[in-house]
């Protein structure tokens, strides 16, 4: 009887263990950042003003209620990181300045974004506005999912279309219609570790212009755990120390070295796919050449650690990443005291400069009511002309007037993402289907970038293939 | 016979009688039952019958959500399937998925249970180390595996290049090894639960027959070949059917730890779906990809039934 006693005793008291120690497993951080979540913290370079939002301000609440009154603006975004904090100050500043409305802003990650949102319009309860990516504008679109904005805010002369970057506004226009008010312009910057390429005795104010320049650079610059380049005998690839440069997000990278290397995903009215033209299988090889010929690229294959976590232990030089990564910067002063930003270099052999940009864009389901309008035609107003603070959170403001004050070209990094789209900046093809056109160009890449063994241009036709179905399709 | 006639007449009225009788009768004796399960049946008519309909429904259709009027394609979106290759390369890596993860849980959930079924010291606090993964979330599981597979900094890389000197291995991102990565991350999450109903089902088998078996010279492997498991085929079909079932459905996985790659390798059925349906609004045609699916599972768990229930043994 006794041994039966102390034997529950013994497992009780290892049971609350068990449980303390889940219990601590669970409160452990996330091993990778996902790529498409906005900053962490509000950005800032080393060089620039300190940060207006406090950085280590609590997470930002999924429902945030602004003003009081009996019938709020309901407003759902996908702002759930840092950059949620930066725009819960500026949505107070809003009802500060316009006592007339209050609001309830509801942050939602954006997968479940668009399932509810959908669902919301077909049920007859949509929120008052919505903001999401200028890619996906085409495809809300066509599904009756938005309201057009020329009637509701740019003939009037609330905001005009020519103060915003023209690419932008292509991208969310619909059957002639404009369907969005762009908030910001988001893409790819360059970061790199200035002191790494000293220690490498290269010259950070002198990068390498075109491919073959950056492949010399990249194998003085990648070292293995022993200090030998890839180019030295005895090299290690299996314990690289350093990396040159890293593929980081297929979703910008992909059509950054296409274009760069005069190749792109479909033709420009989107009926032809040019995935597997000799110009982009060009592209995707140099990637795969950088990845298993020459060693100074870590392959491109999934649960991969984000290129963020490599870069900020010195162990990555060259990192294309977001305008949002100004956040990281800011979370991470000694690591922006040696980072410098500048265009997205050129991978092509000759030279050729392209980037990817896309845009928060501000809209209005449908069945929205014309109360709801008036008070997200305000919002919208407001938000497009006050995107000085929202630069403060790393992004580039949507109207390009603005992108001009003084204290958003005070961020260096903003300054830097801010002209280099609107000199080389591009969007993606808009098409109803862009999202599974997406997925269809980034898994044939996934499949090219796999293995050293890949046939880099059968998986370019493979991929071309599904892609035309697609766009095939009535 | 033209005496008969009436009598039998007569018999079946009264017959007829009492069989209506007895039947309202028993109607009434039933009916308080009938009435308890009718609120179940109401919400399961309404969330699982309802929708299961109306999913084959809309698989005939052009689904557009907004539209009020839905184009019908009839059998257009099972015809364009059939030659959907991402399709079917989904399946195939759902079907080796399952393979993987259910033989591999009923073998160590069955030899582990046998194992925590004898008496020793520490025996509960094992029963409790097993099952614990089990009440994690899925989350966890992914995070947890991203960490465990990571090619450069995971903890698998770890022991096979620093501490045993061999190759760095790209766990996620070699397309032959993705799917036995996920399914050995799955294994350890899931085996708790087949082991514990395996242990119940060894636990209910009388020890009588194991001394019997003793006595006419039975070694321990005989007795598990020729005692367990034949008693344990009950306990085995629920599991390998409820496995089956539960791992076909294999979906945040692969969506967390290898986000369906690299390239389609580790993208699943399900996961697949859930695109076609709230990645491209898809509807119709992510329908018609549960009907196959649910199709595929009705047709094997019937096989399953017909092929262990015959070697069930009570």
């Amino acid at each position: 009887m006794n041994k039966v006693k102390n034997d529950n005793k013994l497992l009780l008291c290892l049971t609350l263990l068990m449980v303390m120690a889940l219990v601590l497993s669970a409160c452990t951080t996330p091993a990778t950042t996902a790529p498409d979540t906005a900053p962490t913290e509000v950005a800032v370079d080393a060089t620039e003003a300190p940060a207006v939002v406090d950085p280590n301000a609590e997470p930002t609440p999924i429902v945030n209620a602004f003003g009081t009154c009996d019938d709020p603006l309901i407003l759902w975004h996908g702002l759930t990181g840092t950059d949620g904090a930066v725009f819960a100050v500026l949505l107070e500043k809003f009802v500060a300045d316009n006592p007339d409305v209050c609001l309830q802003s509801e942050g939602i990650p954006w997968d479940t974004f668009f399932q509810k949102y959908p669902t919301a319009v077909a049920a007859g309860t949509p929120p008052d506005m919505v903001i999401f990516h200028a890619a996906e504008v085409n495809q809300m679109a066509s599904e009756g999912l938005m309201l057009p904005m020329d009637d509701i805010i740019f003939n009037d002369g609330t905001l005009n279309k020519a103060d915003f970057n023209p690419s932008v506004i292509e991208n969310i226009t619909f059957e002639g219609q404009t369907m969005a008010v762009p908030f910001d312009n988001h893409g790819w910057l360059l970061w790199y570790n200035t002191e790494l390429i000293e220690n490498a005795g290269l010259d950070p104010e002198n990068l390498p212009k075109n491919g073959a320049e950056f492949i010399e650079w990249a194998q003085k610059l990648t070292t293995d755990v022993n200090g030998k380049h890839p180019t030295d005998e005895g090299f290690d690839k299996d314990n690289v120390e350093v990396w040159a440069h890293e593929f980081t997000w297929p979703r910008y990278t992909i059509p950054v070295t296409l274009w760069q290397f005069g190749g792109d995903v479909t033709n420009e009215d989107g009926t032809q796919c040019l995935l597997d033209s000799p110009e982009s299988v060009a592209a995707i090889q140099y990637w795969h050449d950088m990845m298993y010929k020459y060693y100074v690229a870590p392959p491109a294959v999934p649960g991969r650690m984000w290129a963020g976590d490599l870069y900020k232990v010195n162990r990555l030089v060259f990192m294309w990443e977001g305008t949002w990564t100004g956040g990281f910067m800011a979370d991470n002063p000694d690591v922006a005291a040696k980072t410098k930003t500048a265009f997205i270099n050129s991978l092509a052999p000759d030279g050729k400069q392209a980037v990817k940009l896309d845009s928060h864009i501000m809209s209005i389901p449908t069945g929205v009511d014309e109360d709801g309008i008036a008070k997200a035609k305000t919002l919208m107003a407001y938000l497009a002309n006050n995107g000085a603070f929202w630069a403060t959170s790393g992004q580039v403001p949507g109207k390009i007037e603005v992108q001009q004050q003084d204290d958003v070209q005070a961020i260096a990094s903003v300054a830097m993402a801010a002209q280099e789209f609107n000199e080389i900046g591009r969007t993606s093809l808009a098409h109803k289907s862009f999202i599974e056109i997406q997925t269809a160009y980034e898994t044939a890449v996934g499949n090219a970038l796999a293995s050293a063994d890949a046939d880099v241009e059968a998986e370019m036709k493979a991929g071309c293939e599904v892609i035309q179905a697609i766009l095939d399709r009535p | 016979m033209a005496q008969a006639t009436p009598a039998l007449t007569e018999d079946s009225t009264k017959d007829a009688l009492i069989a209506t009788s007895w039947n309202w009768k028993t109607i009434r004796k039933q009916l308080p039952n009938y009435l308890f399960i009718l609120p179940h049946f109401f919400f399961f008519a309404l969330f699982l019958l309802f929708p299961i309909f109306r999913g084959l429904q809309i698989s005939l259709y052009d689904w557009k959500i907004m539209l009020k009027e839905q184009h019908f394609i009839g059998l257009g979106n099972y015809q364009a399937l059939m030659n959907d290759k991402v399709f079917w390369q989904a399946l195939g890596n759902t079907g080796r998925f399952v393979a993987f993860t259910v033989t591999t849980n009923i073998v160590l959930g069955l030899l582990v249970a046998a194992g925590l079924k004898h008496s020793f010291f520490g025996r509960d606090f094992l029963r409790v180390l097993f099952y614990a993964p089990g009440v994690l979330s899925v989350a966890v599981i992914g995070i947890v595996g991203t960490r465990i597979w990571d090619t450069q900094l995971g903890i698998v890389n770890y022991f096979v290049t620093t501490l045993m000197g061999g190759p760095r291995i790209s766990w996620l991102g070699n397309p032959d090894i993705v799917i036995p990565a996920l399914a050995i991350s799955t294994v350890w999450w899931t085996f708790g639960f087949p082991m514990l109903v395996f242990l119940a089902g060894l636990q209910s088998i009388p020890e009588e027959f194991y001394e019997a078996a003793k006595i006419d010279g039975a070694n321990s492997l005989q007795s598990f070949r020729y005692i367990t498991i034949p008693l344990i085929m009950p306990t085995m079909l629920f599991i390998t059917v409820t496995q089956f079932i539960a791992h076909m459905q294999v979906f945040a996985q692969p969506y967390i730890i290898s986000l369906g790659g690299p390239g389609n390798a580790s993208r699943t059925a399900v996961m697949y779906l859930y695109e076609t349906a709230w990645k491209y609004f898809r509807f119709g045609y992510a329908s018609s990809m549960a009907v196959v699916l649910a199709g595929i599972m009705i047709v094997v768990t019937v096989i399953l039934f017909w092929f262990m229930r015959g070697r069930a043994e009570y």
